[in-house]
Protein backbone atom coordinates (compact mmCIF):
# COMPACT_ATOMS: atom_id res chain seq x y z
CA UNK A 1 0.00 0.00 0.00
CA UNK A 2 1.34 3.40 -0.96
CA UNK A 3 1.42 6.56 1.12
CA UNK A 4 -0.84 8.18 -1.48
CA UNK A 5 -3.48 5.51 -0.88
CA UNK A 6 -3.21 5.98 2.90
CA UNK A 7 -3.55 9.74 2.50
CA UNK A 8 -6.68 9.33 0.38
CA UNK A 9 -8.22 6.96 2.92
CA UNK A 10 -7.55 9.33 5.82
CA UNK A 11 -9.00 12.16 3.73
CA UNK A 12 -12.20 10.13 3.33
CA UNK A 13 -12.47 10.12 7.13
CA UNK A 14 -11.01 13.58 7.67
CA UNK A 15 -13.63 14.80 10.14
CA UNK A 16 -13.51 11.70 12.33
CA UNK A 17 -9.70 11.56 12.24
CA UNK A 18 -9.37 15.22 13.22
CA UNK A 19 -12.06 14.97 15.91
CA UNK A 20 -10.74 11.80 17.54
CA UNK A 21 -7.11 12.82 17.08
CA UNK A 22 -7.86 16.12 18.80
CA UNK A 23 -9.82 14.50 21.63
CA UNK A 24 -7.06 11.95 22.19
CA UNK A 25 -4.39 14.62 22.42
CA UNK A 26 -6.67 16.63 24.70
CA UNK A 27 -7.13 13.62 26.99
CA UNK A 28 -3.40 12.93 26.97
CA UNK A 29 -2.51 16.53 27.77
CA UNK A 30 -5.11 16.85 30.52
CA UNK A 31 -4.09 13.53 32.06
CA UNK A 32 -0.46 14.65 32.32
CA UNK A 33 -1.51 18.06 33.61
CA UNK A 34 -3.80 16.67 36.33
CA UNK A 35 -1.31 13.95 37.25
CA UNK A 36 1.40 16.58 37.57
CA UNK A 37 -0.77 18.67 39.90
CA UNK A 38 -1.54 15.62 42.03
CA UNK A 39 2.13 14.64 42.25
CA UNK A 40 3.05 18.17 43.28
CA UNK A 41 0.84 17.89 46.39
CA UNK A 42 3.18 15.36 47.97
CA UNK A 43 0.25 13.22 49.12
CA UNK A 44 2.12 9.96 49.02
CA UNK A 45 3.17 6.98 51.11
CA UNK A 46 4.25 9.15 54.05
CA UNK A 47 0.69 10.41 54.44
CA UNK A 48 -1.05 7.14 53.56
CA UNK A 49 0.82 5.01 56.07
CA UNK A 50 2.05 7.36 58.80
CA UNK A 51 4.13 5.85 61.51
CA UNK A 52 3.09 8.45 64.05
CA UNK A 53 0.42 11.12 64.22
CA UNK A 54 -0.78 12.44 60.87
CA UNK A 55 1.16 15.60 60.08
CA UNK A 56 -0.94 18.73 59.44
CA UNK A 57 0.64 19.06 56.01
CA UNK A 58 -0.78 15.64 55.08
CA UNK A 59 -4.30 16.63 56.03
CA UNK A 60 -4.13 19.72 53.84
CA UNK A 61 -2.56 17.69 51.05
CA UNK A 62 -5.25 15.02 51.38
CA UNK A 63 -8.06 17.55 51.07
CA UNK A 64 -6.45 19.12 48.01
CA UNK A 65 -5.70 15.66 46.58
CA UNK A 66 -9.29 14.40 46.74
CA UNK A 67 -10.57 17.74 45.50
CA UNK A 68 -8.47 17.34 42.34
CA UNK A 69 -9.24 13.62 42.01
CA UNK A 70 -12.98 14.22 42.20
CA UNK A 71 -13.26 17.37 40.16
CA UNK A 72 -10.44 17.27 37.60
CA UNK A 73 -9.39 13.63 37.20
CA UNK A 74 -13.06 12.69 37.18
CA UNK A 75 -13.51 14.78 34.05
CA UNK A 76 -10.45 13.44 32.23
CA UNK A 77 -11.24 9.75 32.79
CA UNK A 78 -14.37 9.74 30.55
CA UNK A 79 -12.27 11.17 27.71
CA UNK A 80 -9.58 8.52 27.95
CA UNK A 81 -12.18 5.79 28.46
CA UNK A 82 -14.78 6.54 25.79
CA UNK A 83 -12.83 8.20 22.95
CA UNK A 84 -11.14 4.93 21.85
CA UNK A 85 -14.46 3.06 21.83
CA UNK A 86 -16.23 5.79 19.89
CA UNK A 87 -13.30 6.03 17.47
CA UNK A 88 -13.50 2.29 16.83
CA UNK A 89 -17.24 2.44 16.30
CA UNK A 90 -17.50 5.59 14.21
CA UNK A 91 -14.48 4.77 12.05
CA UNK A 92 -15.24 1.07 11.65
CA UNK A 93 -18.79 1.28 10.33
CA UNK A 94 -18.23 3.64 7.38
CA UNK A 95 -15.16 1.95 5.91
CA UNK A 96 -17.27 -0.45 3.85
CA UNK A 97 -20.83 0.38 5.02
CA UNK A 98 -20.82 4.00 3.90
CA UNK A 99 -19.20 3.14 0.58
CA UNK A 100 -21.88 0.56 -0.11
CA UNK A 101 -24.56 3.05 0.90
CA UNK A 102 -23.22 5.83 -1.33
CA UNK A 103 -22.42 3.52 -4.23
CA UNK A 104 -18.73 4.43 -4.40
CA UNK A 105 -17.90 0.72 -4.32
CA UNK A 106 -19.25 0.56 -7.90
CA UNK A 107 -16.45 2.83 -9.01
CA UNK A 108 -13.73 1.38 -6.80
CA UNK A 109 -14.51 -2.31 -7.33
CA UNK A 110 -14.68 -1.85 -11.08
CA UNK A 111 -11.26 -0.19 -11.03
CA UNK A 112 -9.41 -2.74 -8.95
CA UNK A 113 -8.68 -6.28 -10.07
CA UNK A 114 -8.38 -7.18 -6.37
CA UNK A 115 -11.04 -6.16 -3.87
CA UNK A 116 -8.60 -7.18 -1.16
CA UNK A 117 -6.23 -4.46 -2.31
CA UNK A 118 -9.09 -1.99 -2.00
CA UNK A 119 -10.04 -3.29 1.45
CA UNK A 120 -6.44 -3.16 2.67
CA UNK A 121 -6.09 0.42 1.44
CA UNK A 122 -9.25 1.40 3.29
CA UNK A 123 -8.66 -0.66 6.40
CA UNK A 124 -5.00 -0.43 7.38
CA UNK A 125 -4.56 3.35 7.82
CA UNK A 126 -7.76 3.64 9.87
CA UNK A 127 -6.96 0.55 11.92
CA UNK A 128 -3.54 1.99 12.77
CA UNK A 129 -5.15 5.29 13.69
CA UNK A 130 -7.68 3.60 16.01
CA UNK A 131 -4.88 1.56 17.60
CA UNK A 132 -2.86 4.74 18.13
CA UNK A 133 -5.88 6.47 19.70
CA UNK A 134 -6.30 3.47 22.01
CA UNK A 135 -2.63 3.30 22.97
CA UNK A 136 -2.34 7.03 23.68
CA UNK A 137 -5.58 7.02 25.68
CA UNK A 138 -4.40 3.92 27.52
CA UNK A 139 -1.10 5.61 28.35
CA UNK A 140 -2.97 8.69 29.58
CA UNK A 141 -5.18 6.52 31.79
CA UNK A 142 -2.09 4.73 33.16
CA UNK A 143 -0.45 8.05 33.98
CA UNK A 144 -3.58 9.26 35.74
CA UNK A 145 -3.89 6.03 37.72
CA UNK A 146 -0.32 6.28 38.97
CA UNK A 147 -1.17 9.65 40.49
CA UNK A 148 -4.76 9.08 41.66
CA UNK A 149 -3.82 5.85 43.46
CA UNK A 150 -0.51 6.62 45.14
CA UNK A 151 1.45 3.49 45.95
CA UNK A 152 -0.07 1.58 43.03
CA UNK A 153 2.23 0.41 40.28
CA UNK A 154 0.14 0.48 37.07
CA UNK A 155 2.27 -2.33 35.61
CA UNK A 156 1.35 -4.61 38.52
CA UNK A 157 -2.20 -3.61 39.35
CA UNK A 158 -5.65 -4.68 38.24
CA UNK A 159 -7.17 -1.28 39.01
CA UNK A 160 -9.38 -0.10 36.12
CA UNK A 161 -8.61 -3.26 34.17
CA UNK A 162 -9.64 -2.88 30.54
CA UNK A 163 -9.89 0.88 30.68
CA UNK A 164 -6.19 1.69 30.57
CA UNK A 165 -2.95 0.53 29.03
CA UNK A 166 -2.70 -1.62 25.91
CA UNK A 167 -5.94 -3.49 26.78
CA UNK A 168 -7.84 -0.29 26.08
CA UNK A 169 -6.28 -0.18 22.60
CA UNK A 170 -7.14 -3.86 22.05
CA UNK A 171 -10.75 -3.18 23.04
CA UNK A 172 -10.91 -0.21 20.67
CA UNK A 173 -9.56 -2.36 17.82
CA UNK A 174 -12.09 -5.08 18.68
CA UNK A 175 -14.94 -2.55 18.51
CA UNK A 176 -13.49 -1.30 15.22
CA UNK A 177 -13.46 -4.83 13.75
CA UNK A 178 -17.00 -5.50 14.91
CA UNK A 179 -18.24 -2.18 13.48
CA UNK A 180 -16.44 -2.89 10.21
CA UNK A 181 -18.15 -6.27 9.90
CA UNK A 182 -21.62 -4.99 10.78
CA UNK A 183 -21.25 -2.09 8.33
CA UNK A 184 -20.28 -4.53 5.60
CA UNK A 185 -23.17 -6.88 6.32
CA UNK A 186 -25.81 -4.14 6.54
CA UNK A 187 -24.48 -1.79 3.88
CA UNK A 188 -26.07 1.21 5.58
CA UNK A 189 -24.14 3.43 7.94
CA UNK A 190 -26.70 4.60 10.51
CA UNK A 191 -28.48 1.29 11.21
CA UNK A 192 -25.08 -0.40 11.29
CA UNK A 193 -23.87 2.17 13.80
CA UNK A 194 -26.76 1.41 16.15
CA UNK A 195 -26.43 -2.37 15.82
CA UNK A 196 -22.64 -2.30 16.11
CA UNK A 197 -22.86 -0.03 19.17
CA UNK A 198 -25.23 -2.44 20.91
CA UNK A 199 -23.17 -5.48 19.95
CA UNK A 200 -19.96 -3.78 21.11
CA UNK A 201 -21.48 -3.13 24.55
CA UNK A 202 -22.76 -6.71 24.74
CA UNK A 203 -19.43 -8.05 23.46
CA UNK A 204 -17.29 -6.08 25.88
CA UNK A 205 -19.45 -6.72 28.96
CA UNK A 206 -19.99 -10.36 27.97
CA UNK A 207 -16.26 -10.77 27.45
CA UNK A 208 -15.58 -9.20 30.84
CA UNK A 209 -18.01 -11.65 32.47
CA UNK A 210 -16.33 -14.62 30.80
CA UNK A 211 -12.99 -13.22 31.82
CA UNK A 212 -14.11 -12.89 35.43
CA UNK A 213 -15.18 -16.55 35.45
CA UNK A 214 -11.80 -17.58 34.11
CA UNK A 215 -10.12 -15.53 36.81
CA UNK A 216 -12.32 -17.12 39.46
CA UNK A 217 -10.89 -20.48 38.50
CA UNK A 218 -7.40 -19.03 38.79
CA UNK A 219 -7.96 -17.14 42.06
CA UNK A 220 -5.63 -17.90 44.92
CA UNK A 221 -5.88 -17.34 48.64
CA UNK A 222 -4.53 -13.94 49.57
CA UNK A 223 -3.58 -13.15 53.16
CA UNK A 224 -4.70 -9.57 52.53
CA UNK A 225 -5.70 -7.44 49.57
CA UNK A 226 -2.95 -5.06 48.60
CA UNK A 227 -3.32 -2.15 46.20
CA UNK A 228 -3.41 -3.62 42.71
CA UNK A 229 -4.69 -7.07 43.68
CA UNK A 230 -7.91 -8.18 42.04
CA UNK A 231 -10.44 -9.33 44.65
CA UNK A 232 -12.54 -12.13 43.21
CA UNK A 233 -14.53 -13.67 46.06
CA UNK A 234 -14.58 -14.75 49.67
CA UNK A 235 -14.73 -18.34 50.89
CA UNK A 236 -14.73 -20.11 54.25
CA UNK A 237 -12.20 -22.64 55.30
CA UNK A 238 -14.01 -25.79 56.41
CA UNK A 239 -12.66 -27.89 59.30
CA UNK A 240 -11.36 -30.39 56.74
CA UNK A 241 -9.37 -27.64 55.02
CA UNK A 242 -11.60 -27.21 51.96
CA UNK A 243 -12.59 -23.75 50.76
CA UNK A 244 -16.38 -23.55 50.72
CA UNK A 245 -19.04 -21.01 49.77
CA UNK A 246 -21.41 -19.21 52.12
CA UNK A 247 -24.27 -21.65 51.31
CA UNK A 248 -22.09 -24.67 51.97
CA UNK A 249 -20.90 -23.10 55.21
CA UNK A 250 -24.53 -22.54 56.28
CA UNK A 251 -25.35 -26.18 55.64
CA UNK A 252 -22.39 -27.37 57.70
CA UNK A 253 -22.75 -24.76 60.40
CA UNK A 254 -26.35 -23.40 60.46
CA UNK A 255 -26.80 -19.86 61.80
CA UNK A 256 -27.81 -19.62 65.48
CA UNK A 257 -31.46 -18.97 66.29
CA UNK A 258 -30.73 -16.65 69.25
CA UNK A 259 -29.89 -13.13 68.28
CA UNK A 260 -27.57 -12.54 71.20
CA UNK A 261 -25.24 -15.35 70.16
CA UNK A 262 -25.06 -14.38 66.50
CA UNK A 263 -21.89 -12.36 67.10
CA UNK A 264 -19.88 -15.59 67.21
CA UNK A 265 -21.15 -16.75 63.85
CA UNK A 266 -19.86 -17.59 61.30
CA UNK A 267 -17.29 -19.54 63.19
CA UNK A 268 -15.22 -20.74 60.20
CA UNK A 269 -12.36 -18.44 59.19
CA UNK A 270 -13.02 -16.32 56.11
CA UNK A 271 -10.51 -16.43 53.27
CA UNK A 272 -9.99 -13.80 50.58
CA UNK A 273 -9.59 -15.07 47.01
CA UNK A 274 -8.07 -12.95 44.33
CA UNK A 275 -5.45 -12.50 41.69
CA UNK A 276 -2.26 -10.87 42.89
CA UNK A 277 -1.38 -7.68 41.08
CA UNK A 278 1.91 -9.22 39.97
CA UNK A 279 -0.07 -11.33 37.47
CA UNK A 280 -1.44 -8.22 35.73
CA UNK A 281 1.02 -8.35 32.82
CA UNK A 282 0.26 -11.97 32.03
CA UNK A 283 -3.54 -11.52 32.30
CA UNK A 284 -3.30 -8.39 30.20
CA UNK A 285 -1.46 -10.23 27.41
CA UNK A 286 -4.10 -12.97 27.43
CA UNK A 287 -6.93 -10.43 27.23
CA UNK A 288 -5.19 -8.65 24.35
CA UNK A 289 -4.76 -11.98 22.59
CA UNK A 290 -8.46 -12.82 22.87
CA UNK A 291 -9.50 -9.36 21.67
CA UNK A 292 -7.00 -9.45 18.80
CA UNK A 293 -8.35 -12.86 17.79
CA UNK A 294 -11.90 -11.50 17.78
CA UNK A 295 -10.78 -8.51 15.72
CA UNK A 296 -9.02 -10.74 13.20
CA UNK A 297 -12.11 -12.91 12.86
CA UNK A 298 -14.25 -9.84 12.20
CA UNK A 299 -11.80 -8.57 9.60
CA UNK A 300 -11.63 -11.98 7.94
CA UNK A 301 -15.44 -12.09 7.85
CA UNK A 302 -15.46 -8.64 6.28
CA UNK A 303 -12.97 -9.72 3.63
CA UNK A 304 -15.09 -12.75 2.80
CA UNK A 305 -18.22 -10.63 2.37
CA UNK A 306 -16.42 -7.97 0.34
CA UNK A 307 -15.21 -10.69 -2.04
CA UNK A 308 -18.70 -12.01 -2.63
CA UNK A 309 -21.22 -9.21 -2.31
CA UNK A 310 -22.61 -6.85 -4.93
CA UNK A 311 -21.55 -3.24 -4.75
CA UNK A 312 -24.25 -0.93 -3.40
CA UNK B 1 -11.21 -13.93 -30.97
CA UNK B 2 -13.43 -11.36 -32.66
CA UNK B 3 -15.78 -10.16 -29.94
CA UNK B 4 -15.18 -7.75 -27.09
CA UNK B 5 -18.35 -8.67 -25.22
CA UNK B 6 -20.45 -11.82 -25.53
CA UNK B 7 -23.44 -13.37 -23.79
CA UNK B 8 -24.42 -16.99 -24.27
CA UNK B 9 -27.84 -18.12 -23.04
CA UNK B 10 -27.57 -15.47 -20.35
CA UNK B 11 -30.28 -15.42 -17.71
CA UNK B 12 -30.54 -13.57 -14.44
CA UNK B 13 -33.36 -14.10 -11.97
CA UNK B 14 -33.67 -12.06 -8.80
CA UNK B 15 -34.88 -13.66 -5.59
CA UNK B 16 -36.32 -16.68 -7.41
CA UNK B 17 -39.07 -14.62 -9.03
CA UNK B 18 -38.56 -12.08 -11.80
CA UNK B 19 -36.22 -12.77 -14.68
CA UNK B 20 -34.22 -9.62 -15.41
CA UNK B 21 -32.56 -11.32 -18.35
CA UNK B 22 -33.56 -14.50 -20.15
CA UNK B 23 -31.88 -16.49 -22.90
CA UNK B 24 -29.82 -13.58 -24.12
CA UNK B 25 -27.30 -14.39 -26.84
CA UNK B 26 -25.26 -11.56 -28.24
CA UNK B 27 -21.84 -10.66 -29.50
CA UNK B 28 -20.43 -7.15 -29.63
CA UNK B 29 -17.69 -6.92 -32.30
CA UNK B 30 -14.32 -5.54 -31.30
CA UNK B 31 -13.81 -1.88 -32.06
CA UNK B 32 -17.53 -1.11 -32.19
CA UNK B 33 -19.62 1.26 -30.10
CA UNK B 34 -22.87 -0.50 -29.38
CA UNK B 35 -25.91 1.26 -28.01
CA UNK B 36 -27.84 -0.82 -25.50
CA UNK B 37 -31.40 0.46 -25.54
CA UNK B 38 -34.54 -0.54 -23.72
CA UNK B 39 -37.13 0.68 -21.24
CA UNK B 40 -36.63 0.65 -17.48
CA UNK B 41 -36.41 -2.92 -16.24
CA UNK B 42 -35.36 -4.24 -19.63
CA UNK B 43 -32.19 -5.72 -18.14
CA UNK B 44 -29.63 -3.23 -19.49
CA UNK B 45 -27.95 -2.53 -16.17
CA UNK B 46 -28.04 -6.21 -15.25
CA UNK B 47 -26.30 -7.12 -18.49
CA UNK B 48 -23.59 -4.51 -17.96
CA UNK B 49 -23.13 -5.41 -14.29
CA UNK B 50 -22.75 -9.06 -15.28
CA UNK B 51 -19.93 -7.87 -17.54
CA UNK B 52 -18.11 -6.28 -14.59
CA UNK B 53 -18.66 -9.33 -12.39
CA UNK B 54 -21.12 -7.49 -10.15
CA UNK B 55 -23.99 -9.89 -10.96
CA UNK B 56 -23.82 -13.66 -11.01
CA UNK B 57 -25.71 -15.12 -13.98
CA UNK B 58 -28.48 -17.54 -13.06
CA UNK B 59 -28.04 -19.22 -16.44
CA UNK B 60 -25.51 -19.01 -19.25
CA UNK B 61 -22.49 -16.78 -19.13
CA UNK B 62 -20.93 -13.50 -20.16
CA UNK B 63 -17.48 -13.14 -21.69
CA UNK B 64 -15.49 -9.93 -21.64
CA UNK B 65 -12.63 -10.07 -24.09
CA UNK B 66 -13.01 -13.84 -23.85
CA UNK B 67 -12.96 -13.96 -20.04
CA UNK B 68 -15.85 -14.94 -17.77
CA UNK B 69 -16.04 -12.13 -15.16
CA UNK B 70 -17.82 -14.24 -12.57
CA UNK B 71 -15.30 -17.05 -12.65
CA UNK B 72 -12.18 -14.96 -13.26
CA UNK B 73 -13.07 -11.58 -11.85
CA UNK B 74 -9.55 -10.20 -11.50
CA UNK B 75 -8.62 -11.04 -15.07
CA UNK B 76 -11.92 -9.72 -16.41
CA UNK B 77 -11.79 -6.46 -14.44
CA UNK B 78 -8.35 -5.85 -15.94
CA UNK B 79 -10.07 -5.85 -19.34
CA UNK B 80 -12.92 -3.52 -18.41
CA UNK B 81 -13.36 0.21 -17.99
CA UNK B 82 -16.72 0.81 -16.29
CA UNK B 83 -18.78 3.94 -15.94
CA UNK B 84 -21.61 3.36 -13.45
CA UNK B 85 -25.15 4.76 -13.72
CA UNK B 86 -24.54 7.53 -11.20
CA UNK B 87 -21.00 8.88 -11.31
CA UNK B 88 -20.36 7.23 -7.89
CA UNK B 89 -17.55 9.62 -7.04
CA UNK B 90 -16.25 10.17 -3.51
CA UNK B 91 -17.71 13.53 -2.56
CA UNK B 92 -14.94 14.23 -0.02
CA UNK B 93 -12.19 13.81 -2.61
CA UNK B 94 -10.90 16.16 -5.26
CA UNK B 95 -10.72 15.22 -8.93
CA UNK B 96 -6.95 14.80 -8.59
CA UNK B 97 -7.53 12.48 -5.61
CA UNK B 98 -9.80 10.34 -7.79
CA UNK B 99 -7.06 10.00 -10.37
CA UNK B 100 -4.57 9.10 -7.61
CA UNK B 101 -7.08 6.62 -6.17
CA UNK B 102 -7.52 4.93 -9.53
CA UNK B 103 -3.75 4.77 -9.95
CA UNK B 104 -3.38 3.13 -6.54
CA UNK B 105 -6.09 0.57 -7.26
CA UNK B 106 -5.39 -0.26 -10.88
CA UNK B 107 -2.02 -1.51 -12.08
CA UNK B 108 -0.88 0.36 -15.22
CA UNK B 109 -3.57 3.04 -14.83
CA UNK B 110 -2.65 5.91 -17.14
CA UNK B 111 -2.99 8.81 -14.69
CA UNK B 112 -1.33 11.26 -17.07
CA UNK B 113 -3.88 10.51 -19.77
CA UNK B 114 -6.79 10.83 -17.36
CA UNK B 115 -5.48 14.19 -16.09
CA UNK B 116 -4.88 15.40 -19.64
CA UNK B 117 -8.43 14.55 -20.68
CA UNK B 118 -9.86 16.32 -17.65
CA UNK B 119 -7.72 19.40 -18.28
CA UNK B 120 -8.87 19.46 -21.90
CA UNK B 121 -12.43 19.61 -20.60
CA UNK B 122 -11.47 22.44 -18.22
CA UNK B 123 -12.45 20.37 -15.19
CA UNK B 124 -10.47 21.75 -12.24
CA UNK B 125 -8.39 18.97 -10.70
CA UNK B 126 -8.46 20.55 -7.26
CA UNK B 127 -12.26 20.74 -7.09
CA UNK B 128 -14.09 18.37 -4.79
CA UNK B 129 -16.40 15.94 -6.54
CA UNK B 130 -19.48 17.43 -4.87
CA UNK B 131 -18.61 20.84 -6.32
CA UNK B 132 -18.81 19.55 -9.91
CA UNK B 133 -21.87 19.66 -12.16
CA UNK B 134 -23.52 16.41 -13.18
CA UNK B 135 -21.88 16.64 -16.59
CA UNK B 136 -18.45 17.18 -15.07
CA UNK B 137 -18.93 14.25 -12.69
CA UNK B 138 -19.85 12.03 -15.63
CA UNK B 139 -16.75 13.23 -17.47
CA UNK B 140 -14.59 12.37 -14.43
CA UNK B 141 -16.14 8.88 -14.40
CA UNK B 142 -15.38 8.53 -18.11
CA UNK B 143 -11.82 9.82 -17.72
CA UNK B 144 -11.20 7.22 -14.99
CA UNK B 145 -12.61 4.46 -17.19
CA UNK B 146 -10.52 5.61 -20.15
CA UNK B 147 -7.42 5.88 -17.95
CA UNK B 148 -7.58 2.13 -17.42
CA UNK B 149 -6.80 1.74 -21.16
CA UNK B 150 -9.08 -1.29 -21.00
CA UNK B 151 -10.02 -2.94 -24.29
CA UNK B 152 -13.71 -3.03 -23.28
CA UNK B 153 -15.71 -0.07 -21.98
CA UNK B 154 -19.04 -0.72 -20.28
CA UNK B 155 -21.12 2.40 -19.70
CA UNK B 156 -24.30 2.06 -17.67
CA UNK B 157 -26.59 4.96 -18.61
CA UNK B 158 -23.99 7.66 -18.01
CA UNK B 159 -26.11 10.16 -19.97
CA UNK B 160 -29.25 9.78 -17.86
CA UNK B 161 -28.91 12.91 -15.77
CA UNK B 162 -27.06 15.11 -18.25
CA UNK B 163 -28.36 18.11 -20.20
CA UNK B 164 -28.19 17.89 -24.04
CA UNK B 165 -24.94 19.83 -24.26
CA UNK B 166 -23.24 17.70 -21.61
CA UNK B 167 -24.53 14.55 -23.32
CA UNK B 168 -23.11 15.65 -26.64
CA UNK B 169 -19.76 16.50 -25.06
CA UNK B 170 -19.63 13.17 -23.21
CA UNK B 171 -20.33 11.20 -26.38
CA UNK B 172 -17.79 13.23 -28.34
CA UNK B 173 -15.07 12.34 -25.80
CA UNK B 174 -16.17 8.71 -25.78
CA UNK B 175 -16.16 8.32 -29.56
CA UNK B 176 -12.77 10.03 -29.90
CA UNK B 177 -11.24 7.83 -27.22
CA UNK B 178 -12.70 4.59 -28.56
CA UNK B 179 -11.56 5.35 -32.11
CA UNK B 180 -8.11 6.34 -30.84
CA UNK B 181 -7.63 3.27 -28.64
CA UNK B 182 -9.50 0.79 -30.82
CA UNK B 183 -11.51 -0.39 -27.83
CA UNK B 184 -15.01 -1.84 -27.72
CA UNK B 185 -17.80 0.08 -26.00
CA UNK B 186 -21.24 -0.98 -24.83
CA UNK B 187 -23.28 2.08 -23.89
CA UNK B 188 -26.71 1.76 -22.35
CA UNK B 189 -28.98 4.74 -22.78
CA UNK B 190 -32.55 5.97 -23.07
CA UNK B 191 -31.60 8.87 -25.32
CA UNK B 192 -31.84 7.50 -28.83
CA UNK B 193 -31.24 10.72 -30.77
CA UNK B 194 -27.79 11.19 -29.21
CA UNK B 195 -26.56 7.66 -29.59
CA UNK B 196 -27.53 7.56 -33.26
CA UNK B 197 -24.55 9.78 -34.02
CA UNK B 198 -22.13 8.11 -31.63
CA UNK B 199 -22.83 4.39 -32.00
CA UNK B 200 -22.43 2.01 -34.88
CA UNK B 201 -24.53 -0.84 -33.51
CA UNK B 202 -27.93 -1.09 -31.85
CA UNK B 203 -28.91 -3.68 -29.29
CA UNK B 204 -32.51 -3.49 -28.05
CA UNK B 205 -33.56 -5.29 -24.88
CA UNK B 206 -37.15 -5.60 -23.69
CA UNK B 207 -38.57 -7.65 -20.85
CA UNK B 208 -35.17 -9.19 -20.28
CA UNK B 209 -34.89 -10.52 -23.84
CA UNK B 210 -32.93 -9.43 -26.85
CA UNK B 211 -35.27 -7.83 -29.38
CA UNK B 212 -32.83 -6.49 -31.95
CA UNK B 213 -29.08 -6.70 -32.58
CA UNK B 214 -27.92 -5.00 -35.78
CA UNK B 215 -25.63 -2.28 -37.01
CA UNK B 216 -27.27 1.15 -36.99
CA UNK B 217 -27.16 1.23 -40.78
CA UNK B 218 -28.78 -2.20 -41.09
CA UNK B 219 -31.39 -1.29 -38.48
CA UNK B 220 -32.48 1.70 -40.53
CA UNK B 221 -32.31 -0.13 -43.83
CA UNK B 222 -34.27 -3.13 -42.60
CA UNK B 223 -37.32 -1.28 -41.34
CA UNK B 224 -39.98 1.08 -42.70
CA UNK B 225 -42.93 2.92 -41.25
CA UNK B 226 -46.39 2.43 -42.69
CA UNK B 227 -49.61 4.18 -41.75
CA UNK B 228 -51.76 1.12 -42.28
CA UNK B 229 -50.90 -2.34 -41.27
CA UNK B 230 -49.75 -4.55 -44.09
CA UNK B 231 -49.68 -8.31 -43.89
CA UNK B 232 -49.53 -9.19 -40.17
CA UNK B 233 -46.33 -11.18 -40.50
CA UNK B 234 -44.52 -8.02 -41.71
CA UNK B 235 -45.40 -5.95 -38.67
CA UNK B 236 -42.82 -5.63 -35.95
CA UNK B 237 -44.91 -3.34 -33.73
CA UNK B 238 -47.51 -0.62 -33.77
CA UNK B 239 -47.29 2.57 -31.77
CA UNK B 240 -48.69 6.08 -31.67
CA UNK B 241 -46.75 8.83 -33.39
CA UNK B 242 -46.44 12.35 -32.04
CA UNK B 243 -49.65 13.39 -33.80
CA UNK B 244 -51.63 10.74 -31.96
CA UNK B 245 -52.04 8.55 -35.04
CA UNK B 246 -51.13 4.91 -35.14
CA UNK B 247 -48.16 3.78 -37.22
CA UNK B 248 -46.51 0.43 -37.70
CA UNK B 249 -42.90 -0.56 -38.03
CA UNK B 250 -42.55 -3.21 -40.72
CA UNK B 251 -39.63 -5.30 -41.84
CA UNK B 252 -38.45 -4.14 -45.21
CA UNK B 253 -37.14 -6.84 -47.46
CA UNK B 254 -35.75 -5.50 -50.68
CA UNK B 255 -38.94 -6.27 -52.57
CA UNK B 256 -41.02 -4.08 -50.29
CA UNK B 257 -38.60 -1.19 -50.03
CA UNK B 258 -40.92 1.27 -51.70
CA UNK B 259 -43.68 0.70 -49.11
CA UNK B 260 -44.18 3.41 -46.46
CA UNK B 261 -41.37 5.75 -45.48
CA UNK B 262 -37.91 5.14 -43.98
CA UNK B 263 -37.94 4.63 -40.22
CA UNK B 264 -35.91 6.74 -37.84
CA UNK B 265 -33.77 4.96 -35.27
CA UNK B 266 -36.20 6.00 -32.57
CA UNK B 267 -39.07 4.42 -34.52
CA UNK B 268 -37.09 1.23 -35.01
CA UNK B 269 -36.57 1.03 -31.25
CA UNK B 270 -40.19 1.90 -30.46
CA UNK B 271 -41.52 -0.58 -32.96
CA UNK B 272 -39.52 -3.39 -31.41
CA UNK B 273 -40.40 -2.36 -27.87
CA UNK B 274 -44.09 -2.13 -28.82
CA UNK B 275 -44.11 -5.66 -30.15
CA UNK B 276 -46.52 -7.58 -28.01
CA UNK B 277 -47.38 -4.52 -25.95
CA UNK B 278 -50.05 -1.82 -26.03
CA UNK B 279 -49.34 1.05 -28.48
CA UNK B 280 -46.70 3.39 -27.14
CA UNK B 281 -46.74 7.14 -27.70
CA UNK B 282 -43.58 8.47 -29.30
CA UNK B 283 -43.77 11.55 -27.11
CA UNK B 284 -44.23 9.60 -23.91
CA UNK B 285 -41.47 7.16 -24.74
CA UNK B 286 -39.00 9.88 -25.66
Amino acid sequence: MTLAAARITLRLHRFEVLAFGGLTLLGLGLAWLVAGRLDALGFDGRCLAPTGPIPASCEAAMNAFYEIVNSEAGKVTPITTFVPFLAGLLLGVPIVGRELERGTTRLAWALTPSRMTWLAQRLVPVLLFVAAVGLLSGAAADRLLASTEPGTDPANAFSQFGFRGPVLAARAVFVFGLALLIGTVMGRALPALIVAGLLAVVGITGGATVHDRMLLAEAVELPEFRPGDRPIDYRFRAPDGRLITWDEMERIDPPPTHVDTSGDWPRMPQVALGIPGTRYGEVQVREIGVLAGGSLLAIAGTALIVQRRRPG
Amino acid sequence: MSHGFEAHGLGKRYRRRRWALRDVDLAVPRGSITALVGPNGAGKSTLIKAGVGFERPTAGRVLVDGIDPWRHRSAAIAKVGYVPQAASLYRELSVADHVALAASLRPRFDAAMARRRLEQLAIPLDSRADELSGGQQAQVGLALALGTRAPVLLLDEPLASLDPLARREFLHVLVDAVREEGSTALLSSHVITDIEQACDRLLVLGGGRKLLDLSIADSLAAHRIVGRAGPPDDIVGTFMDTGGGSVSLVRAPLAAIARGRPATLEEVVLGHLAAGRQPVSLRAAA
